[in-house]
């Protein structure tokens, strides 16, 4: 079913246009001249790709136009490392949108000991329980150093939680958690022990002052017809660059707990069901009220005063499921990107004040080609043709394709369909999704995780499937998509399950990012980075000055977020290349990554030059160094710690 | 005082739709199911809302084997194409090519299959090959089966996906033209902006973008009307929107189909008389149209809006007694502030001028500008 659209009013087009077509009367992007005719598709007509589901296309990937020399390996070792986490999310028949959607996954770093921690959010095995209690903790892994993971303590929340972030949001040096759920928002720092504790909890407090049903306590009592804040993606970043993080606060749709839409939405003439390809399948979002996003200052010390009146001044509410943060126009502030459930995304431009303004329209990153708002799950960032300019991908529902966008000097440039990604993931539905360079060739892969909401999937001719496998592609340089085949049956790739959340960090400390998995109703994955043959690399974590900072103007957070990292190297040819990343947590869906940067440099013994543009404004050039070593940069004082990796 | 009544019709035929007016009457027993539709076009028509509202299991169901060789549609190009999308379009992407090969139609409806051929290679990301099928020579100004206006929109979208936004703007300028209300005239529209903004022109962006979001709510709207009235085909609520949403889009003669199946229905239907009397008028038949108030007045003599245009007609016809019965009606009626009726007022008052009662022109007037009238007592 689908209802009115609730794309942006045109009105600003005029003037975005503007802003954005510098040097207007010119093509956006180079428009290269049309290839001759076919010659690999002539003779039979048929596609190029399988049909059915995910697992069948990355196991009859195309061979590569470019074979890559190296191939990334991420093998599931979650049983053998201790992370045996085993997420819970309602009732298998999923009769209520709440039990479809999932949980994210956090990684970390607990007691400052170097080593990445997990935290998975956790729900309940029935919408049910949330009336009878009790609600979940979260569940929190602890690394001994070498990745291999025990059971620690959790915070001791009571909820059904789906989003975490990750951030220094006390600016004490450690890395903190903001936990969201359906009916929990809740801030948490680390103790002298790196334990987590409630700092603040903000849905009992004046941020939903005037909505007693905001904050929803699993068997406790809750009021009549009162729909609690449904929190899904978090972002902790500096918006209005003081040093201190700030949090934008995703949010899906109202959902009351006691008498939730079953079957049709609507009443009597008027009314319409509730279907999908002709099943009955669960209501929503379509139909349903959005919440809107909020936008929290944060003070610096674990608290957040609400800003979105005055930082998102024309905000549409959207049903938000994926936020990233990046900088889109190379302004040294953060923007952010919103992915949102069948309505238009957002592409949220910040004024270096903290606020946001949305351009998603106008900047063609907002819905299809064809116009069309998609289902917005997940969101990557990266720079996939290593021009300097970060780019963008978004993962969608079954029959829509994961898209991704090339950004540039005047806008971005669609790459969707030249890459293939309609054909290779129109059987997919996809979740959590990351740009990162797995192998480590200097080229960023695209992953994404998948499993479909319905049940009903499975019925004959949906032209998809519940359990999904979860896939991986090599871009090269953003000619065309490649899918990397679950050659080991102990590859990520391999099961057909269904992945919601995921998150990127090198927890076995030996430079390669691995990919943690969060995945509905099942085990957790942990997929340990086995690409061969080993690459050299080279790995970046970034300390700002902070707020403390003398003088006036913009400040870097103390933990580096948003502060930008280019390592130049030799390419094949000779010529210089540039590898960007930017320090952020906030990508992929409901999730937290490290922090760190992860830069692959094939066979290189070096690079040839390190430089960080912080967000306070100042830039510093590094000099050549060796691969091969985890760096620490801190802001006015270059690398102050080396460590050779294993 | 025409003039001014017909300005009065204008905002009333805007304002009335698309939720209904007047209350809803007990629904009647469901009719017998009608006999089942049996011709080509007639299965072809319902293969295509099927698909367009993505309930396209019958198609593939029942439709492959009579679309297959010696099956009672296999020469029907168009039911061809139509079976070959669901099946793409429930991943079945390879048999659905097959068909495609295998189908021998008649020549008349062979474009049909082409067609659907370019959109499959579209949809598979083969762009280069549907361009070369539907454009062998890259530069022509048209592309082959340039009769069908899906061609040409198909061309614009492989252009788009491409990165050629240049190249498609002119595709996508025909294919608007020739099937405005088409039900991916929203993405052509959309694309057609993206287009315009890739250009630097963002007045032009703007108003390809504005009529994008106008239709595709509107198809949106049409698609939910749809889906309300195969949910529920007794019940003449949804039928009526249905017939409001092609009134609004200037098709007539759809409007006139759903309203006839609306009768079918519920024979009385006020709310329905009172949409065919705005079909009728708008076709510039006043005395048929004045029937049809008539009847939705029967039903519902609270029904204003019917009241109101009734009282128009009589005016435009001079049968000035049965226009002021009506005005005076609307004027002291329950409604009688209701915005949608405030030209009633002024008609009112100048036809008592007209009539030579001043100081029941002038009461009436006043009343008009105490509701926020404007216009001058004499025009």
């Amino acid at each position: 079913m689908r209802l009115p659209s609730t794309l942006p009013a045109p009105a600003g087009l005029a003037a975005v246009a503007l802003v954005l077509c510098a040097a207007c009367g010119e093509p956006l992007a180079e428009e290269p001249p049309p290839p001759p005719a076919s010659a690999g598709t002539a003779g039979t007509a048929g596609t190029s790709g399988a049909s059915g589901p995910a697992g069948s296309l990355a196991a009859t990937a195309a061979a590569p136009a470019t074979a890559s020399a190296r191939h990334p390996r991420l093998i599931d070792e979650a049983r053998a490392r201790g992370l045996d986490h085993h997420n819970r999310s309602g009732g298998p028949e999923k009769a209520i949108v709440l039990e479809a959607n999932g949980a994210g996954v956090a990684l970390l770093d607990l007691g400052g000991d170097g080593d990445l921690d997990v935290v998975f959010a956790q729900g309940l095995a029935s919408f049910e329980a949330l009336g009878s209690g009790p609600g979940a903790d979260l569940e929190v892994y602890v690394n001994d150093g070498e990745g291999r993971f025990r059971r620690a303590a959790g915070p001791g929340l009571s909820g059904w939680w789906t989003g975490l972030a990750t951030g220094d949001v006390d600016g004490d040096g450690d890395c903190d958690l903001v936990a969201g759920g359906y009916g929990g928002l809740v801030v948490l720092t680390q103790d002298e022990d790196g334990v987590l504790r409630v700092a603040a909890d903000l849905l009992d407090g004046p941020l939903a002052a005037g909505e007693p049903g905001a904050r929803l306590v699993p068997g406790a009592e809750h009021p009549p017809g009162a729909a609690p804040w449904w929190v899904t993606s978090l972002a902790l970043f500096d918006a209005d660059r003081d040093g201190n993080l700030d949090l934008y606060v995703g949010r899906y749709l109202e959902l009351d707990p006691r008498d939730p839409p079953r079957g049709s939405l609507g009443e009597g003439a008027l009314a319409v069901p509730c279907r999908w390809r002709g099943h009955e399948v669960f209501c929503g979002p379509h139909g349903l009220v959005p919440q809107s996003d909020r936008l929290l200052r944060g003070r610096g010390d674990g608290t957040f005063d609400d800003a979105s009146a005055a930082w998102l001044p024309d905000h549409v509410p959207g049903y938000t499921l994926g936020v990233a943060t990046f900088d889109f126009d190379d302004d040294r502030d953060t923007d952010v990107y919103v992915a949102n459930d069948s309505v238009a995304n957002l592409l949220l431009v910040n004024d270096g004040s903290g606020r946001l303004v949305d351009v998603g329209y106008s900047a063609g990153v907002a819905v299809s080609m064809d116009g069309a708002p998609l289902a917005g799950m997940g969101v990557a960032v990266g720079d996939v043709n290593r021009d300097g300019h970060l780019d963008l991908a978004v993962t969608n529902f079954s029959g829509e394709p994961t898209q991704l966008w090339l950004g540039g000097p005047r806008g971005f440039q669609d790459r969707t369909h030249r890459l293939g990604l309609l054909r290779e993931t129109r059987a997919l539905l996809s979740w959590g999704t990351h740009m990162v360079d797995f192998d480590g060739d200097g080229f960023l892969e695209l992953f994404t995780a998948n499993g479909h909401v319905y049940p009903q999937a499975d019925l004959p001719d949906t032209g998809t499937s519940y359990g999904q496998a979860d896939t991986l592609w090599e871009l090269g340089a953003g000619e065309e998509a490649r899918a990397v085949a679950a050659d080991d049956p102990a590859s990520v790739l391999a099961p057909v399950t269904g992945t919601r959340g995921s998150a990127v960090g090198d927890v076995d400390g030996d430079g390669a990012p691995d990919l943690v998995l969060d995945r509905i109703d099942g085990p957790a994955a942990l997929g340990i980075n086995r690409s061969t043959p080993a690459a050299r690399r080279l790995v970046v974590r970034c300390a700002g000055a902070g707020p403390a900072k003398q003088g006036a103007g913009p400040r870097t957070p103390r933990d580096g977020n948003g502060a930008r990292v280019t390592l130049l190297v030799q390419g094949e040819a000779g010529e210089v290349v540039s590898l960007v990343r930017e320090v952020r947590t906030a990508v992929g869906y409901q999730s937290a990554s490290d922090a760190a940067l992860y830069f692959g440099l094939a066979d290189r013994d070096a690079y040839l030059d390190l430089q960080v543009a912080w967000p306070s404004g100042a830039t510093e050039s590094l000099g050549p160094g060796p691969a091969g070593e985890r760096l620490t940069l801190v802001e006015g004082r270059g690398i102050v710690a080396r460590e050779a990796l294993r | 005082m025409i003039a001014a009544a017909r300005a009065a019709l204008a905002a009333l035929a805007l304002a009335g739709a698309p939720q209904d007016p007047a209350p809803r009457p007990a629904p009647p027993p469901a009719p017998p199911a009608p006999a089942p539709e049996t011709s080509p076009a007639a299965t072809i028509a319902e293969w295509r809302e099927l698909l367009e509202l993505d309930l396209a299991q019958p198609l593939i169901d029942e439709g492959v084997a009579r679309v297959s060789a010696g099956g009672d549609l296999a020469e029907q190009g168009e039911a061809v194409a139509l079976v070959a999308r669901a099946l793409f379009e429930h991943g079945r992407e390879a048999e659905a090519f097959e068909l495609l090969d295998a189908a021998r139609p008649s020549e008349a409806t062979r474009v049909f299959v082409d067609l659907e051929r370019a959109r499959a290679w579209i949809e598979d990301d083969e762009l280069d090959r549907a361009l070369t099928f539907l454009l062998p020579d890259r530069d022509a100004a048209a592309p082959r089966a340039a009769e069908r206006p899906e061609s040409w929109l198909f061309v614009g979208r492989a252009w788009m996906r491409r990165g050629e936004p240049a190249r498609a703007t002119p595709f996508l300028e025909r294919f608007v033209t020739l099937a405005p209300l088409h039900d991916e005239a929203p993405a052509a529209l959309h694309m057609l902006a993206q287009a315009a903004l890739r250009a630097g022109d963002g007045a032009r962006a703007t108003a390809w973008s504005r009529r994008a979001q106008e239709l595709g709510r509107w198809h949106a709207y049409l698609r939910v009307r749809r889906l309300q009235v195969r949910e529920q085909p007794a019940e003449p609520l949804p039928r009526l929107g249905l017939a409001q949403l092609w009134l609004q889009a200037g098709d007539l003669d759809r409007a006139e189909v759903e309203l006839r199946r609306l009768f079918a229905i519920a024979p009385d239907y006020p709310a329905g008389w009172f949409q065919m009397g705005e079909v009728l008028r708008k076709r510039g038949d006043l005395a048929g149209a004045a029937r049809a108030f008539d009847r939705a007045l029967a039903g519902d003599p609270e029904l204003f809006v019917a009241r109101h245009n009734r009282a128009v007609i009589a005016l435009g016809e001079g049968r000035l007694d049965d226009a002021r019965r009506d005005l005076e009606l609307l004027a002291d009626g329950a409604h009688a502030d209701d915005p949608r009726i405030l030209g009633a007022h002024l008609l009112l008052a100048r036809l008592l001028a007209a009539a030579g009662e001043e100081a029941a022109a002038a009461e009436r007037y006043a009343r008009y500008r105490e509701l926020g009238g404007d216009e001058p007592l004499a025009p």
